[in-house]
């Protein structure tokens, strides 16, 4: 007899545990995301032509290109333990400068003394599928833990050209690149998710490339 | 109660981190920085 009172009491607190992911299992948010990124820029970049390596170029102390704002959107679907989701980011960033040594760019070889421009323009086209492994909603507040898989599109130019009259010559390289991520993401909220804290990290290594990011953020 | 339960703002910071190695071209790629958002969500 007095088995029975913990069996109902073990039922209980299992169907309370259960209700939780259940309710979240089933829920469905739609919407989408407008971000204005404050972002900074450095690298470098090579060309090989034929064979030929080009000269390494610094995008900031070579090319002089500056920091940009960066306007980018994201839609997603999140349907119980499941997020997909699309996001288009592109990048422009242009410099201006004076050679202080000759430089060869796609083949294309320029003097010392000539003031260059040069611009780098991407676009970047992300799409996730996230699978949250933890996702329980707990009344006041709310977690997740996750994996998702990522493929990223970076579709892009690298472009060099002096306007000097007298010598008016232009590079440009173009670059597409197909890039599949692993990634992780974690998140808590409370009130409902008026105060939330997420962050994801993804990447990718093979061969001599690699791809690593990250956004955490809050709300 | 919430006046806009839709409308949702945040703060964060974004950085991509890109090393290449092609046949033709070759470079690293890194982008920081923190950024403002507005959500819409249903």
């Amino acid at each position: 007899m007095r088995r029975y009172p913990r069996v109902v009491t073990a039922a209980g607190i299992l169907l309370m545990a259960g209700s939780a992911f259940v309710s979240s299992a089933f829920a469905l948010e739609a919407g989408v995301r407008g971000m204005f990124w404050d972002s900074t820029i450095s690298g470098d970049i090579q060309t090989v032509t034929d064979g030929v390596p080009g000269t390494i170029l610094d995008l900031q102390s070579d090319l002089g290109m500056k920091d940009e704002n960066v306007s980018n959107g994201e839609a997603f679907l999140k349907a119980g333990n499941f997020t997909f989701r699309v996001a288009y980011t592109p990048l422009k960033y242009t410099g201006s400068s004076v050679l202080s040594a000759p430089i060869v760019f796609d083949g294309i070889q320029f003097p010392p003394g000539t003031t260059v421009s040069s611009k780098l323009e991407t676009k970047m086209v992300d799409g996730d599928v996230q699978w949250d492994f933890i996702n329980p909603d707990l009344g006041v507040a709310s977690m997740n833990l996750g994996v998702f898989l990522r493929l990223k599109y970076v579709d892009g130019s690298a472009e060099i050209s002096s306007n000097n009259p007298v010598l008016s010559i232009s590079a440009t390289q173009d670059f597409r690149l197909p890039i599949p991520e692993v990634g992780f993401a974690a998140g808590i909220g409370f009130l409902k998710n008026i105060v939330r804290a997420d962050a994801r990290f993804s990447g990718m290594a093979y061969s001599a490339n690699h791809i690593y990011e990250g956004t955490p953020s809050s709300r | 109660m919430i006046p806009f339960p839709f409308l949702r703002l945040q703060g964060g910071y974004r950085f991509i981190d890109l090393k290449a190695d092609e046949n033709d071209l070759k470079g690293t790629l890194k982008i920081k920085g923190p950024y403002a958002g507005i959500q819409v969500a249903s």
